[in-house]
């Protein structure tokens, strides 16, 4: 009598114990990774799959940010920055021929956004000069000692006028007749930012290693 | 911008924010993506079904409306009180009852034959009658002249047979013809009876008057008439009171009467 009453009650665990096991084995199992590139996630992107724009936007987000906090003066000037470029990337997807990498072309299109946000506050607020310096243009600095986030201060705590020359110049390689375009300015105007900016900076930059130096 | 001429500094610079990744905010690829929604309910309509109205249309369309609100607003109907005389206002809200129109009498065109015939018979007539008496007339010269007794008889036998003819002559001396019948009466009904002009305005303006003072109430311009009466004992008073048709106090003053005591004070 007592037997069939035992295999009864191993009949009943059985799916139970299933179970558990397939949960485990889910949760143990590693991710599986898949290397998804930039360049492929245009078409998705131009389709307009939601899914692939957010991709994009996972992949390019944090280094375009970065692009942004150098163009920008605040952080939250940078973010407002990043998410016009992004929307201007995705609503213009169709004019991007292939000549450069998809990457490229979306970084044009964020540091035009930052060139653009800059002219539109010119119109408003004052522009603010930087006295005469003298730019020694062999000078160099161990930077190694400065962290990213020093750095950025320091070039956010330019004049908008200054930053935006110097960034174009110094960062993205642009020329001073592109500089001068772009801003309607004079290409000895975009000359003499560059200078002073550069100038101001090195000073900063030596009172902050006159600092580290110090303290340590 | 050929990268062996560029400065040292900026290389260093550029180079320490090449591998440079500030974390990003949770919540603004949710901002993106709502934008991007935004956008994409936005321009489910097209363009151009957008302006297929253009403004200047519609600010016109705005514009002839308003003149016409404005126009209608100036020319409404506007609820008139009239303060006498409701009997008048009810009759004439009254809904009119047309009566359906007899039709107008057939004129029948004047026969000229006709007309001729019965203008000759009545010229017969005449004739025959002045006839009579011219014979009646040289008979009694013919006596005046003879005698009188004989001669009145012979009158009066010969009178006999001028009064047969006259009778004879009164029968219709030409038949009319079998397809035409003398209907003189119906000639006569085409004419139009003038009648008088009735006014009836006045007699309504008469019988009004005559209710109104009948129905003029004891009000105050009978005691201020009192009260002068009571002052001024002449049969002309100075100052007397009276209603208006539309229940206002009246004052009329006989000026004569002031002169006359003006005169009387000098």
């Amino acid at each position: 009598m007592n037997k069939p009453q035992k295999s009864t009650v191993k009949k009943t665990h059985l799916p139970c114990n299933l179970f558990t096991y397939l949960i485990i084995i889910v949760i143990n199992t590693p991710e599986l990774e898949r290397t998804v590139t930039i360049e492929s996630l245009y078409e998705g992107c131009k389709g307009g799959s939601r899914h692939a724009q957010g991709q994009l936007y996972n992949a390019l987000a944090s280094k375009l940010l970065g692009v942004c906090m150098r163009y920008a003066s605040s952080t939250f000037e940078a973010e407002d920055m990043l998410q016009a470029g992004f929307i201007k990337v995705f609503n213009n997807l169709g004019s991007y021929r292939g000549d450069g990498s998809f990457e490229g072309w979306i970084r044009r299109i964020i540091v035009n956004t930052a060139i653009e946000t800059y002219r539109r506050n010119r119109r408003s607020g004052q522009q603010v000069e930087i006295d005469e310096a003298c730019d020694d243009a062999q000078q160099t600095f161990a930077m190694d000692n400065l962290e990213c986030e020093d750095l950025l201060r320091l070039i956010q705590s330019l004049p908008d006028g200054y930053r935006v020359v110097f960034n174009m110049y110094a960062v993205e390689g642009f020329s001073h007749k592109e500089i001068a375009e772009s801003l309607q300015i004079s290409e000895g105007a975009s000359k003499s930012q560059l200078s002073r900016a550069r100038a101001w900076l090195k000073q900063r930059i030596k009172q902050l290693e006159g600092g580290i130096h110090e303290s340590r | 911008m050929n990268p062996d001429k560029r400065n040292e500094f900026d290389r260093q610079l550029a180079g320490k924010f090449d591998d440079f990744r500030p974390k990003v905010p949770n919540d603004l690829w949710d901002k993106i993506a709502s934008k991007l929604d935004e956008q994409e309910q936005g321009t489910a309509v097209p363009i151009k079904q957008r302006l297929r109205f253009p403004s200047w249309w519609i600010s016109i369309a705005a514009g002839v409306l308003m003149v016409c609100g404005i126009v209608y607003w100036y020319n409404r109907p506007v609820m008139v009180t009239y303060l006498q005389n409701p009997v008048v206002h009810a009759e004439e809200d009254m809904p009119v009852v047309e009566e359906p129109a007899e039709p107008a009498p057939a004129v029948e065109p004047l026969d000229i034959d006709r007309l001729k015939q019965l203008f000759a018979k009545r010229n017969r007539q005449a004739k025959n009658e002045n006839e009579a008496e011219m014979q009646v007339a040289e008979m009694q010269q013919v006596d005046r002249s003879t005698g009188t007794t004989d001669n009145q008889l012979l009158i009066a036998e010969e009178a006999v047979p001028t009064t047969q003819a006259l009778a004879k002559n009164d029968e219709p001396p030409v038949s009319p013809p079998a397809g035409r019948p003398i209907r003189e009466e119906a000639i006569a009904a085409t004419v139009p009876d003038i009648q008088p002009p009735v006014v009836l305005e006045e007699e309504e303006e008469t019988l009004l008057a005559a209710t109104e003072e009948s129905k003029q109430p004891f009000g105050v311009s009978n005691i201020l008439n009192y009260v002068v009466g009571a002052v001024d004992q002449r049969d002309e008073k100075l100052v007397t009171f009276s209603n208006d048709s539309e229940g206002s106090l009246k004052l009329d003053f006989n000026f004569s009467l002031a002169k006359n005591k003006k005169k009387r004070i000098k």
